[in-house]
């Protein structure tokens, strides 16, 4: 197995490790459940170096690709080769999109306490994490109705799911031209959407989740939501705020992690 | 130069080539400078996927479509990049309700006179009032193209990409050193232009559509061949 000395992954909050109350935005939120991530016990299992956990609570895979170019780009400039790279794209739900905002044009929608450097594109623009949780929020009231626009009027799981797997398509392709390892694996509940939009000729490598009686998560059940519950794990109702999204603690992280490893491992 | 090859051009209506009233796809493809750069290259023939109003989110998606269902063996691609504040929406079918119909979408949309709808102009004013970066736009194309080489190459289907009707200078020519198959201009002074200012600069006047005729598409097709040749003999 060749050595992973370094380790990057993206998704939303799964990825981050939250559980129980949601944290905040700021790094040093974010780094205390890190910890608890798949994505930190995974590195330790790698033993690699560094972990680049890029995730972020609400997170898109919009923005995934743009953080991981970002990172890309910082990390390498002009001279993208790194055979001890493995990059770690957990999927998140495709209704999920990025929107630039302007906090001089419409002030509240990200408070400046909360907004990430990787998500500020310049002195005026950050991007903010859209999803359909906001659909109810009053953040603004212009956001509030373009969001509620959005979703109501031009809004298509087909169409999403369509342009989802292209820019998977297109990402995968990207990093093997530079020879980068990298695995995909669906981070919540959306399974195997991309089947009916994918060309023939693509295999995207994307790690499967089986539960515990074997079967395919594409026939009977979803990401790893479905795949740890099956094995024993709970998800964790988060009460502050209450967001839905019932993440999973330390042990079921570390049961994901390994998966993850031994699908991979052969592979390295 | 190309002999045995299919040309296949995506793009806005500048790919598509509409002239006054005509917006026959038959008469507009063999104005188009995709037909004659079919011709001046030698190409066995051309396709022409183009819409008017069409955004590049569009081209990349007809693209796409395109590969799953043909023959991609002898293919060349021209991506004529169009502005970048465009996009596409699904739009329900009204009468199917679960059906969707893709919808160009420009700023030509923040007007009363493209829908009677007030949610969607509403949406429409929203969006490129306050939620509209070109910023961010310009860093998401340049992604894509790049994105889009490597795929391409990948399947072996030689490609460039035109700096047709988007801002002269949005792409970056090498990024992570890959150098991209660009096509593009500059004025006199030495700024960036895209290859429709270029062509009224040399004297071509588009029409009352903004469109050009024949000729304009002549000159364009033989600009075009003019940089892919070079690109090819570098």
């Amino acid at each position: 197995m060749h050595k992973v000395k370094k380790l990057v992954t993206l998704g939303c909050s799964h990825t981050v490790g939250s559980y129980l109350d949601k944290p905040g935005d700021s790094w040093e939120e974010l780094a205390r459940c890190h910890d608890r991530s798949w994505s930190r016990k995974l590195a330790k299992l790698l033993d690699a170096e560094q972990e680049c956990n890029l995730a972020i609570n609400g997170g898109s895979n919009p923005r995934s690709i743009r953080v991981l170019m970002e990172w890309i780009n910082e990390t390498y400039n002009d001279k993208f080769e790194d055979s001890d790279l493995l990059i770690i794209f957990s999927i998140t739900e495709p209704m999920r999109f990025e929107v630039p905002v302007n906090a001089s044009l419409t002030p509240g929608i990200i408070p400046n306490s909360l907004s990430l450097g990787n998500d500020k594109i310049n002195n005026e623009w950050s991007m903010h994490r859209a999803g359909p949780w906001e659909i109810n929020t009053n953040r603004h009231a212009n956001y509030s109705e373009y969001i509620r626009n959005r979703y109501g009027l031009f809004s298509n799981d087909d169409h999403e799911y369509k342009k989802l797997s292209y820019d998977l398509v297109m990402l995968h392709y990207f990093l093997k031209l530079h020879n980068i390892k990298h695995y995909f694996f669906h981070g919540i509940d959306v399974p195997d959407f991309y089947k009916p939009f994918m060309p023939a000729f693509v295999k995207l490598p994307i790690i499967k989740f089986t539960t515990k009686d074997n079967i395919y998560f594409e026939t009977n059940a979803f990401g790893p939501g479905g795949f740890l519950t099956s094995h024993g794990f709970k998800r964790g109702l988060d009460i502050k705020p209450l967001s839905g999204c019932a993440h999973f603690d330390h042990d079921a992280n570390q049961f994901l992690a390994e998966h993850i490893y031994d699908k991979i491992k052969e592979e390295l | 130069m190309f002999e045995g090859k299919t040309l296949l051009g995506v793009g806005c209506s500048h790919v598509f080539a509409p002239l006054g009233e005509d917006i026959n796809p038959e008469t507009c493809h063999q104005r188009s400078w995709v037909k004659k750069l079919e011709r001046l290259g030698n190409f066995k023939n051309s396709i022409n996927l183009a819409q008017s109003g069409g955004s590049n989110q569009r081209s990349e998606r007809v693209l796409m479509e395109y590969l799953e269902s043909n023959n991609y063996n002898d293919l060349v691609v021209t991506f004529g990049l169009t502005d970048l504040s465009r996009f596409e929406i699904p739009q329900a079918d009204k009468i199917t309700g679960h059906l969707y119909n893709m919808k160009s979408i420009g700023p030509w949309c923040v007007s009363s006179e493209h829908t009677s709808d007030k949610r969607e102009l509403s949406f429409m004013e929203t969006l490129y009032g306050e939620f509209h970066s070109t910023n961010y736009e310009t860093v998401m194309i340049n992604r894509k193209m790049l994105y889009l080489n490597s795929f391409l190459n990948s399947l072996n289907i030689e490609n460039y990409f035109i700096e047709l009707h988007c801002h002269g200078g949005s792409i970056i020519p090498c990024q992570f050193g890959i150098n991209l198959p660009l096509i593009h201009f500059k004025d006199e002074q030495g700024l960036a232009i895209n290859a429709i200012r270029y062509t009224m600069i040399q004297g071509y006047t588009p029409d009352h559509t903004g469109h050009f005729d024949h000729d304009g598409h002549e000159f364009l097709a033989k600009l075009f061949y003019d940089q892919i040749k070079g690109i090819k003999d570098a």
